[in-house]
């Protein structure tokens, strides 16, 4: 492997030491990635835009600023490469939709906005399902993204790119989107970690929605640790985003230090075994996972809540609704403009009934006092992140969603941090992955515990054997 | 792994698995109760002459193909619908609106110990003008229930009163002062410690039941990163945004050159 090559398998918070050091430099760094993922991404079609003229102007910036002594952060000089649902000024924003094709926003949205204070260097945008919905679509004028463990297959969406370029080594981390397990979905498929954060911890505004009273934007990466340093740039409140919450932002690497010896957890066996009963294999690294966190001198013992299709039914009328609304006006002047596959999740909302919806709001309500209710009596909850390892790209039925729940909804009903830490490999080779969930604006416990069961079953050496 | 126990709501019912969500006990009232058995049947299959008439009252213009997309979507969202249960008191929540700042105030890095006791300094800051328009009967937090009905827990009140007294005096400052991007470059660096005064609320509470200090600093940390605008690293390739009445020409023009770099 060449040296530039090595420089993407970096951590953040291992490139980030480097750079503070000047060991290297941010323009060799966003060198390499700029030429791996020109290797890389025909294979993986992770990026729908690079951006390598201000990648390198950022760069050269960073170099200048590092090398003069005004060190912005961890974030400084790192090459990252967000969901092209962010606004980002100037640079055209797609939602990997034809809708959108020639969309340059004046501004950024305010994640992207403060990564810039702090300092990152921005790669590109990233693959997503249109509008962050639907499956992976093949009548786009971009191809879905391909997982780099095994190109023939999923990478989860939607942040679909995210996943795979950062699994790949072609970006250090990523901003994604959450409203049904959008980040935790591809970060379990392409074996990274990825955190859907509290309700309101992190501004939306400039993200593009696709049901505004679900949508969580928050980071992937490679490590819990890489999440923890992402979120801490990006949390805290915006007084332009209505549902952004005036809530101190804790020291997330601080936290990470802190021991988990003691926590008490709940496992929600039932979701993965009898609601919607995942492969053996997952079965088994659900065990191993279980057993690990004893060995950290965690409590374990087994929870159990509301059936996971009772978050599904009311997740997925909230989506339909909510999503139909916002591009109702495109879908009765000129349907043919969308994908198919958003097409049939989407239009469906639209004959839905107000009662519907609104039935569908009240539930969330009682559903969501109620998994956070286990929180009295837990630390934090796991369950598995997907039936098992990904599934080959083309795959996915039309309805899928509809017809057979998912994991991730419930912690988008309840609100609460929900992240995603790699739990193992089925012997297809591909990743699996397990979730810790924690009741809202617990973020910094759950980053807690995720790292310290990273760190446990070591297994963030295996990278996908895919190569430039 | 220790024996189940953690049962924190009513069992599954008979037969519930994908599908059909989980039976509680009909007419149970308190929140908890989201998960009881629907009271409307399973909707009845729809027939293509309905499926068309929702389309026409929508004002969807679809092409048969379309049409039978939907359909098959269409009839699974009906059964996803119906399976939400509708038999709840009218009265079991006066908004059904999520709000987040009716969760508890998250226990900061909580069960370590950190036995501080420099607690005692930051009382110094009681000086407090801004609390005083603290608006708290806005939101009655500490009403709500969570789980079984039960009351909740008293809210993080640092967090609600710092919400409070911010929400109705900040969001203009911070609002006007996002957009504004013309932050001295060195700034940047500063945009980080934002977060740094976070952990200091945590030891309070702990050590000292000292509610009134504590409010403030929580309430003034998040109002800096929204002052910091514009990062110093950016501006050479953007578009200066503020010619906000010519912002059409300028991006076209640049999606172009951009667009290049695609895939």
């Amino acid at each position: 492997m060449s040296k530039a090559d090595e420089l993407c398998l970096l951590t953040i918070a291992e490139a980030s030491r480097r750079l503070k050091a000047k060991a290297i430099s941010p323009v060799e760094l966003a060198r390499a990635f700029l030429k791996r993922t020109a290797a890389l991404n025909g294979k993986l079609n992770a990026y729908l835009l690079v951006t390598e003229k201000e990648a390198m102007a950022a760069a050269r910036t960073a170099e200048k600023e590092i090398a003069g002594g005004k060190w912005r952060g961890p974030l400084h000089g790192i090459p990252l490469a967000i969901k092209d649902i962010y606004e980002t000024a100037g640079i055209r924003t797609t939602a990997h939709s034809r809708l959108l094709e020639k969309n340059v926003p004046a501004e950024d949205a305010e994640t992207v906005r403060r990564l810039h204070a702090a300092g990152m260097v921005l790669l590109g945008k990233l693959a997503t399902h249109e509008f962050a919905t639907g499956g992976p679509a093949f009548d786009l004028p971009w191809p879905p993204a391909r997982n780099p463990w095994d190109p023939a297959r999923f990478t989860g969406g939607s942040s679909s790119g995210s996943g795979a370029a950062i699994a790949a080594g072609m970006c250090m981390g990523s901003l994604g989107s959450d409203t049904g397990g959008s980040i935790r979905l591809p970060a379990t498929f392409c074996g990274i970690a990825g955190i859907k954060p509290t309700a309101g911890l992190v501004s939306r505004r400039g993200v593009i929605p696709l049901a505004p009273s679900l949508d969580c934007a928050g980071p992937m990466a490679w490590t819990v640790e890489d999440c923890a340093i992402l979120l801490q740039a990006i949390a805290g409140h915006d007084a332009r985003d209505s549902a952004s919450v005036k809530v101190a932002v804790p020291d997330y690497a601080k936290a990470l230090r802190e021991p988990v010896k003691g926590m008490r957890i709940g496992v929600i066996r039932h979701f993965y075994e009898q609601d919607l009963p995942s492969t053996a294999e997952m079965k088994q690294a659900m065990a191993d996972s279980v057993r690990i966190l004893e060995g950290l001198g965690c409590k374990v013992e087994e929870a159990r809540t509301a059936n996971l299709q009772a978050f599904n039914a009311t997740g997925r009328v909230i989506i339909a609704s909510e999503a139909y609304a916002l591009h109702e006006k495109d879908l009765v002047e000129r349907p043919e403009i969308y994908s198919r596959s958003f097409r049939v999740r989407v239009m469906g909302g639209g004959l839905l009934r107000a009662a519907d919806y609104i039935q569908a709001q009240r539930n969330r309500l009682a559903l969501m006092h109620r998994f956070n209710a286990l929180f009295e009596r837990y630390d934090a909850v796991i369950t598995a992140g997907t039936p098992g390892g990904a599934p080959r790209l083309g795959d996915q039925s039309l309805d899928e969603g509809f017809a057979k729940p998912i994991y991730t909804i419930p912690a988008n009903i309840s609100a609460g941090p929900a992240l995603s830490v790699c739990n193992g490999f089925a012997a297809t080779g591909m990743p699996l992955g397990l979730q810790i969930i924690g009741k809202p604006f617990d973020d910094a416990r759950m980053l807690r515990l995720g790292h310290a069961f990273e760190q446990a079953i070591g297994l963030r050496g295996k990278r996908p054997p895919i190569q430039p | 792994m220790t024996a189940p126990a953690g049962s924190n709501g009513a069992p599954p019912a008979a037969g519930a698995g994908a599908g059909t969500p989980e039976g509680a006990p009909q007419g149970a009232h308190s929140p908890g109760a989201g998960t009881q058995a629907p009271i409307l049947p399973a909707a009845p299959a729809v027939t293509p002459t309905e499926i068309e008439v929702l389309v026409r009252r929508a004002g969807l213009n679809l092409n048969a193909g379309q049409v039978g997309d939907l359909v098959l979507t269409y009839s699974q969202l009906t059964k996803l619908a119906a399976a939400i249960p509708r038999q709840r008191p009218m009265t079991d929540d006066p908004a059904f609106v999520f709000n987040p700042l009716l969760f508890p105030e998250p226990q900061a890095a909580a069960p370590v110990p950190t036995p501080r006791s420099p607690a005692k300094p930051v009382p110094v800051v009681p000086a407090a003008p801004r609390a005083a328009p603290t608006p708290k009967p806005a939101h009655s937090p500490g009403t709500f229930a969570l789980g079984g009905g039960r009351p909740a827990r008293p809210i993080g009140r640092a967090a609600l009163t710092a919400v409070n007294a911010g929400a109705s005096p900040q969001p203009a400052k911070a609002a006007a002062a996002v957009p504004a991007p013309a932050p001295p470059p060195k700034s940047a660096a500063k945009a980080r410690p934002a977060p740094k005064p976070a952990p200091k609320p945590a030891p309070k509470p702990a050590p000292k039941p000292a509610p009134k200090p504590a409010p403030k600093p929580a309430a003034k940390p998040p109002a800096r990163p929204a002052a910091k605008a514009r990062p110093a690293s950016k501006p050479a390739s953007k578009p200066a945004p503020k010619a906000a009445p010519k912002p059409a020409p300028k991006p076209a023009a640049r999606a172009k050159p951009k667009a290049k770099g695609k895939r």
